[in-house]
């Protein structure tokens, strides 16, 4: 069987991604408005922080530029989350999430498992991830990570 | 490479409870008894699901029993929280964690691209089981994990101890 590595990978992309959307479909505009931890980030940073990630996720895996330069100096990891007027509409976002997960779906789906292991795009020395297959792991898990955190902002929510 | 899927599968849990840990371990146990919103999941509860969910892996991967069944209601998904202190306490929780870590590291250390086709353990019809799969069943359980995590994360934002 062809890359099977990548098969997986590909396939749990999707799911990372269909529990994030479930979450954001969950969550008006406003409620993104609220803040996950008083004075710090709210779900506007977060929305804006995964995707400066899917972004640029396609510069790593060496496949494109970033599409969208000016979300890597809002959200980008490192930044400081400033009050939600600063930033883009939510409607804004959504669309340029949408975009962002398309073109990464395929990337995935045309990855193969020998370019696993070729060092990522923007190594440099001790680089904590050093393979596309690292960026892959820490991308996957990060999404999910911050998107228990918007799970606390769905009203009603159990979890 | 000899089963590159199951060799992925063990570093990303190694990755995912690096994540978790990098969440529980700033935490007080005082801190773990802050609530994520009123009247809901506190730090404590999370702690607990997080070890059940880890627990009953061997179970649908036919590898072993619960360490912990005692436990294994109480922070079930769909259980309600209640007050921390009804809970055991948050030192025998962090080793709970550790424990079932530990289980789960060796159950990946020997797993097979092979087994990864079966259908895990508690199947009982596959046209209607979620999961079907054992590699499903690795691929959820950790991705669930990190979902957790990045809750107990906000604890760690609201204790003070992080940027975000």
């Amino acid at each position: 069987m062809g890359n099977p590595q990548s098969k997986i990978l590909a396939v749990q992309y999707e799911k990372s991604v269909r529990w994030a959307n479930w979450k954001l479909n969950l969550l008006s505009d406003d409620d993104l408005k609220r803040e996950v931890s008083p004075g710090k980030n709210h779900g506007i940073w977060l929305f804006g922080h995964l995707i400066a990630n899917e972004d640029d996720f396609g510069v790593f895996l060496g496949k494109r530029e970033l599409a969208y330069p000016e979300y890597q100096n809002m959200f980008a990891g490192g930044t400081k989350p400033l009050p939600y007027e600063n930033y883009p509409s939510v409607s804004e976002m959504r669309e340029i999430w949408k975009e962002m997960i398309e073109k990464n779906k395929k990337i995935y789906n045309e990855l193969t498992d020998g370019e696993l292991n070729e060092p990522h795009a923007l190594i440099h020395e001790n680089d904590f991830c050093k393979t596309k297959e690292d960026i892959i792991m820490h991308w996957q898990i990060h999404l999910v990570y911050h998107t228990g955190q918007l799970g606390i902002l769905v009203p009603n929510n159990n979890v | 490479m000899d089963n590159p899927v199951s060799k992925h599968l063990a570093d990303q849990f190694e990755a995912m409870v690096d994540w978790v840990n990098g969440s529980i371990n700033p935490l007080t146990n005082e801190d773990l008894k802050m609530e994520l919103s009123p009247g809901k999941n506190h730090g404590i509860w999370l702690l607990g699901h997080l070890v059940v969910c880890d627990d009953d892996f061997s179970l649908y991967m036919g590898k072993g029993e619960l360490l912990y069944p005692e436990i294994y209601e109480i922070f079930g998904y769909g259980s309600k929280p209640l007050p921390p202190e009804e809970y055991w306490p948050a030192e025998k929780l962090r080793e709970c964690w550790k424990k079932v870590c530990e289980k789960n590291r060796k159950i990946y250390s020997e797993l097979t691209d092979a087994e990864l086709k079966e259908q895990h353990a508690k199947v009982e019809d596959i046209e209607k089981d979620y999961f079907k799969t054992k590699e499903r069943i690795c691929t959820y359980w950790q991705l669930h994990q990190m979902y957790h995590a990045g809750q107990l994360g906000i604890l760690v934002s609201r204790a003070g101890k992080s940027k975000y």
